[in-house]
């Protein structure tokens, strides 16, 4: 078999288990839908086998471009189908399947009851297809209907219990606000298609830009567009309110789509076109300033919020903020290894959160406490993700944050001086939120779960708990446990300090220079004495955030509690400042118009401006003919003006123009 | 006249015979689904026809011209004859359930439709003004009575307004036609076309032919926009397509939208070819684009009606399709990889399936829901997983998500106006497609959200379950495979250009 055919079948054959689910036991062999869950556990595990073996098969040959057939050619120019297998595509398949593989191990017990289970596994396959196609285009159109197609199965899974009023919201929201970012990634692309369709092709584009073909204002703007749709997808500010709504979705969709794999696309493909992005200073530190930002932003938010699969979200958005502060400080090799460390442990913690609220039926903490007696796996292996995510050394979290930290710290100027201490506050906000979430779930007494919570239904996923919380079910155990072991030592183990004899130093950063762009090998280093900063600054807020559980400190009515709590009257901005305030006084502008649309809340209001616009419309769209006939006229009557007058050639006046023309006619 | 141009013209010939022994088989034969079959038949033949002409099996190659060169049967020609046949079977093969209960004249709904059908043909295929405008009222004037043959009073009015309103246009376009003819002093399109090009004797002559030609354009191209259902004559088109009998808005929404864009095509490239008009057009056809596409999105935001709903959204896509036709690039035809109005012919291609399969899903649901109200499709889902998931095809190719052809084609088009150096116009269709998803989930939801108010059953009958599955195919098929249709169209529109 040839290498290429591995490529397609690592694509296809998730493909191939969505139809099957999608089709077979959706519509005709309902009975048997128990089989779904097999038939995409089977077909991502045989995905993930084929792409260990092209991860050794890259060792041996380096980087590779596979044209396979063509695919809009008209001559000897267009687009072709194909796989760009660099060492980021290698890494980005093992982190979608193998992580995917554990959540849907984990889903077979997670969604034993729900009715939608063949549905739930088709459209977990056709996700999986979806991201596997994303990270292995070769080109720009490619890489974009993948995008979409990402998209389109969020939509289709946080949406999953459509009939839940707050999950079609959420779902809606999700699909338009990252539309926006898309709508970017497109013109974006169109841009670059402007410059030559040749660069389509992103190996051509990166020979284009290291010839300097892509320059000057025009190279700002593109990138600006390019980084709009990574923004809405990897949920930065100011495009990350729909992230934390997406949680509404199934708790095993959270982990593989709204933490691990989908939202890191726009991390991707920044480090996808990072030739492009680095090739415009202005445009990288931009780039740095927004993830530095929103790492710190998004863990304040954290560590107010009582839903545990929220202060996940925003820990997610926070995290994702480190790695665009990487790429935007120029650390590629560092942002990729914190995405590859942060999706095992991330995965791990939102797994656990489902299997606690497996066992309490609500995902609010306050309902929680005291679980640590009932189920001492999940609280075990919650703490190795926790640690790991707070990074305490020697979990594999600290390592990758760390990487990060030390090149920015070693950069040493104004601006990566300002952007390391946000990244240093940061690690603190982590260990204060991770830490409450622990205390509040696992610690103190058990406050009753879904019972004690007063609007029961509406938030639970599942009604038919036991009262007295108990341990998951093994084959939700057993994934959390592979998890759980990678999360400890997987930091250490693919990027080790020393050469360790079967790896050797730095291996993991290494690797991933190998690729179409990076000539000269860089040096990596391990900074000491930011290792040590960032484990105190860890020790602080685990220290702090245990003080506040038990009673020694007060925040509740701080000022700054409550601003967080209101999430910086985020929702409240759009909603009422621009919205009413805007509209309500008549000079809302088509932008603010658009946010409004899209950040609005309730799907069943469109505003109040278009409302008028459409109104004011309708009042010639009356059903009367003249009307009709009028609004042609007119048309016709200004388009003639305006042609006219914008044609007029310089010396022509107006009344030697009629004079030819009537001479002309008699 | 030789018994050549016979043959050129003989799918227009076989389909016109058919519906004149449509109309006098209905006097004798109480069987109405033998006269859908008849028809069927006839169209089936024309296409066999028209596949001869483009193989050579009946004339030696395409490129030639007929009855005093006032028709040209080329590869753009039988492109877009080839769209119509085919796009008139799916339109008379699902409706023969809907006729026999909701027409009462029913040869005469088969005929008239055929007549119409005809007139189509003989539109694309003509290069001379007058055989353009005759062609124009052949298929109009079918048309209004079909429109009343719901019988109904909105169906009255809806044909009463576009009776006027059709009449309106029909007499800007000949004005413009006037304009043409009276700065050239030729009808045929060849003529005009030298005649401007080879007009170097005087600067001042060249002034005064131009401004002349100018007003003809501009009447010619907004009387046109009647037809393509775009800005500024578009507020006929949510009156009549609620009025009208389904499978008439679908034939409104697809071919006589494609004939339309033929016409305008044609002319451009054969007439105006390469002259100094290509930037004013360039603006005039940006600023209908615009427009239509801004009113199409807006004004759909708000509407109940699902028949109102396609309406304003076929006046958006004529506005996405608009961008196509103002990106021009006449000397890069046949060099770039996306021209303007290659992208425009596999955009109305891709458009015929999409818009035909939900419109004739529409009729089937409607049938048995017996309104056009949004709200009666919510629980389509439980209902008929099956429709509701051909139904969520195509609107996903309408709302432009991979791996449809609706995606596809926006991509070529915005793609051709980067090409033009018109990125602002790409722009505006690309922000319009993201307000455009709006509306488009919105029938999502309804349709698989919503929980189900009504208890009817939803029956669809066979034959509109084949042709949408066939449409759904075809959706998906040149979705994946672009090619398919793009190198026809490309070769097709190279057949048009005069340099």
């Amino acid at each position: 078999m040839s290498i290429e055919n591995i490529y397609w079948l690592i694509l296809l054959i998730p493909f191939i288990g969505f139809l099957i689910n999608g089709i077979l036991f959706s519509i005709f062999f309902k009975n048997y839908s128990k089989i779904s869950g097999f038939v995409t556990v089977t077909s991502v595990f045989i995905s993930f086998v084929l792409s260990i073996f092209s991860l050794i098969n890259f060792n041996d040959k380096g980087v590779q471009l596979l044209d396979s057939f063509d695919w809009l050619m008209i001559g000897d120019v267009g687009i072709k189908t194909g796989f760009l297998i660099d060492p980021l595509t290698s890494m980005m398949l093992i982190v979608v399947t193998g992580v995917s593989l554990m959540i849907q191990i984990y889903s077979i017990g997670y969604m034993a009851s729900d009715k939608g289970y063949s549905r739930y596994f088709s459209f977990m396959a056709l996700f999986t297809f979806s991201m596997l196609g994303l990270v292995l285009s070769k080109n720009l159109i490619h890489l974009f209907i993948f995008w979409e197609l990402v998209g389109v199965s969020s939509y289709l899974l946080i949406g999953f219990w459509f009939k839940k009023n707050s999950a079609v919201v959420a779902a809606k929201k999700a699909f338009l606000m990252t539309r926006v970012g898309d709508f970017g990634l497109m013109v974006g692309i169109l841009f670059i298609f402007s410059k030559g369709q040749q660069y389509l092709d992103i190996p051509t584009l990166y020979k284009g830009v290291s010839s300097g073909e892509f320059q000057g204002s025009g190279l700002l703007i593109m990138c600006i567009l390019l980084f709009l749709g990574a923004v809405g997808k990897s949920a930065q500010f100011p495009l990350h309110s729909w992230l934390p709504d997406a949680m509404e979705g199934p708790t095993p969709v959270s982990a593989l789509l709204h933490s691990a794999t989908m939202v890191t696309a726009g991390v991707f493909l920044i480090g996808r076109l990072f030739p492009l992005f680095e090739s415009s200073s202005e445009i990288m530190v931009i780039i740095a300033i927004i993830g530095g930002f929103t790492a710190v932003f998004a863990a304040t938010m954290g560590v107010v919020s009582d839903d545990i699969k929220r202060v996940l979200a925003y820990s997610t958005i926070s995290q994702l903020g480190y790695m665009v502060l990487a790429l935007g400080s120029g650390f590629y090799a560092a942002a990729f290894f914190h995405l590859f460390t942060h999706a095992w442990f991330k995965a791990l913690l939102f797994l656990s959160a489902g299997s606690v609220s497996h066992a309490t039926g609500t995902f609010n903490m306050k309902f929680m406490g005291g679980l640590r007696k009932h189920m001492p796996i999940t609280y075990v292996l919650t703490l190795l993700g926790a640690l790991s995510l707070i990074g305490i050394f020697p979990f594999s979290g600290f390592w990758s944050k760390d990487e990060i930290l030390g090149h920015i710290y070693l950069q040493n100027s104004p601006i990566s001086m300002v952007l390391f201490i946000l990244a240093s506050l940061g690690v603190f906000l982590t260990a204060l939120y991770m830490t409450r979430v622990i205390m509040l779930t696992f610690h103190g007494s058990y406050k009753g779960g879904i019972s004690s919570e007063n609007s029961s239904n509406s938030k639970s996923e599942d009604n038919d708990h036991p009262t007295e919380p108990h341990e998951s079910p093994g084959i939700m155990l057993f994934p959390m446990i592979i998890l759980g072991f990678l999360s400890v030592v997987i930091g250490f183990l693919v990027n080790p300090l020393i050469d360790l004899g079967f790896v050797s130093k730095h291996a993991f950063s290494h690797f991933l220079e190998h690729n179409l762009f990076f000539d000269d090998p860089k040096e990596f280093h391990f900074v000491f004495e930011v290792a040590i900063i960032s484990t105190i600054l860890a020790i602080l807020g685990i220290v702090s955030a245990i003080l506040v559980f038990k009673g020694k400190l007060n925040i509740k009515n701080n000022f700054v509690y409550k601003i967080l709590i209101n999430k910086y009257y985020f929702d409240e901005f759009y909603e009422n400042l621009i919205v009413k305030k805007f509209f309500y006084n008549k000079i809302g502008s088509l932008l603010s118009w658009i946010d409004e649309n899209i950040v609005d809340k309730s799907n069943a209001k469109i505003s109040d401006f278009t409302i008028y616009l459409s109104k004011k419309m309708s009042n010639v769209q009356n059903g009367h003919l003249q009307s009709y006939g009028f609004v042609f006229f007119m048309a016709l009557t200004v388009l003639m003006i305006v042609f006219f007058i914008s044609n007029l050639n310089t010396g022509d006046s107006w009344l030697d123009l009629i004079n030819k023309l009537n001479s002309e006619i008699y | 006249m030789s018994f050549q141009d016979f043959l050129i013209i003989s799918p227009e010939i076989v389909i016109s015979f058919t519906a004149i022994s449509v109309f006098l088989l209905d006097l004798f034969i109480n069987n109405k689904k033998f006269l859908v079959n008849v028809s069927i038949a006839g169209l089936l033949f024309s296409f066999i026809l028209t596949l001869g002409l483009s193989n050579g099996w009946l004339i030696e190659s395409p490129g030639v011209y007929a009855f005093f060169s006032s028709i040209k049967l080329d590869e753009f020609s039988l492109f877009f004859k080839v769209l119509i046949i085919l796009s008139g079977v799916a339109v008379i093969g699902s409706s023969g359930e809907y006729i026999s209960s909701n027409i009462e004249s029913k040869g005469e709904f088969l005929g008239l439709l055929l007549l119409s059908i005809t007139g189509m043909l003989l539109l694309v295929s003509s290069v001379e003004l007058i055989t353009v405008w005759v062609s124009l009222e052949l298929t109009a004037i079918p048309l209004v009575a079909l429109v009343a043959l719901g019988k109904n009073d909105t169906s009255l009015e809806a044909s009463l307004k576009f009776l006027i309103l059709s009449a309106v246009s029909s007499v800007v376009i000949l004005y413009g036609l006037v304009f043409l003819y009276g700065y050239s002093g030729s009808t045929y399109f060849n003529d005009i076309f030298s005649y401007i090009s080879s007009t170097t004797s005087s600067p001042e002559d060249l002034i005064v032919l131009n401004y002349g030609l100018l007003i003809g354009i501009i009447l010619l191209v907004l009387g046109i926009s009647f037809k393509l259902a775009a800005f500024p004559f578009q507020m006929w088109v949510p009156d009549v397509y609620q009025g009208a009998p389904t499978p008439i808005t679908a034939y409104l929404s697809v071919v006589s939208k494609a004939a339309g864009f033929a016409v305008l095509l044609r002319i451009i490239y054969s007439v105006l070819g390469g002259n100094d008009f290509s930037v004013i057009l360039s603006n005039l056809f940006s600023i209908i684009a615009v427009f239509s596409m801004t009113i199409g999105n807006v004004m759909a935001l708000r509407q109940n009606d699902i028949k109102r709903l396609l309406a304003y959204s076929t006046i958006a896509h004529a506005g996405y399709l608009l961008i196509g036709v103002a990106s021009l690039n006449i000397s890069g035809i046949g060099e770039n990889l996306y021209s303007g109005p290659q992208g425009v012919l596999y955009y109305l291609a891709g458009y015929a399936f999409t818009n035909l399969t939900a419109f004739l899903l529409i009729i089937g649901v409607s049938k048995s829901i017996g309104t056009f109200e949004l709200s009666g499709f919510a629980g389509l889902r439980k209902k008929s997983p099956l429709t509701s998931f051909v139904l969520a095809v195509s609107v996903i190719s309408l709302l432009g998500i991979p791996p449809t052809v609706g995606f596809m084609s926006k991509i070529f088009i915005f793609s051709a106006a980067v090409n033009t150096n018109l990125t602002w116009l790409a722009i505006v269709g690309v922000i319009n497609s993201v307000i455009s998803a709006y509306y488009y989930l919105r029938i999502l939801k309804i349709v698989f959200v919503d929980p189900e108010n009504n208890q009817s059953e939803i029956k669809v009958s066979k034959s509109i379950s084949l042709i949408t599955l066939i449409g759904m195919i075809g959706i998906l098929l040149l979705g994946l495979f672009p090619s398919l249709i793009l190198e026809i169209a490309e070769i097709a529109v190279m057949s048009i250009v005069n340099i």
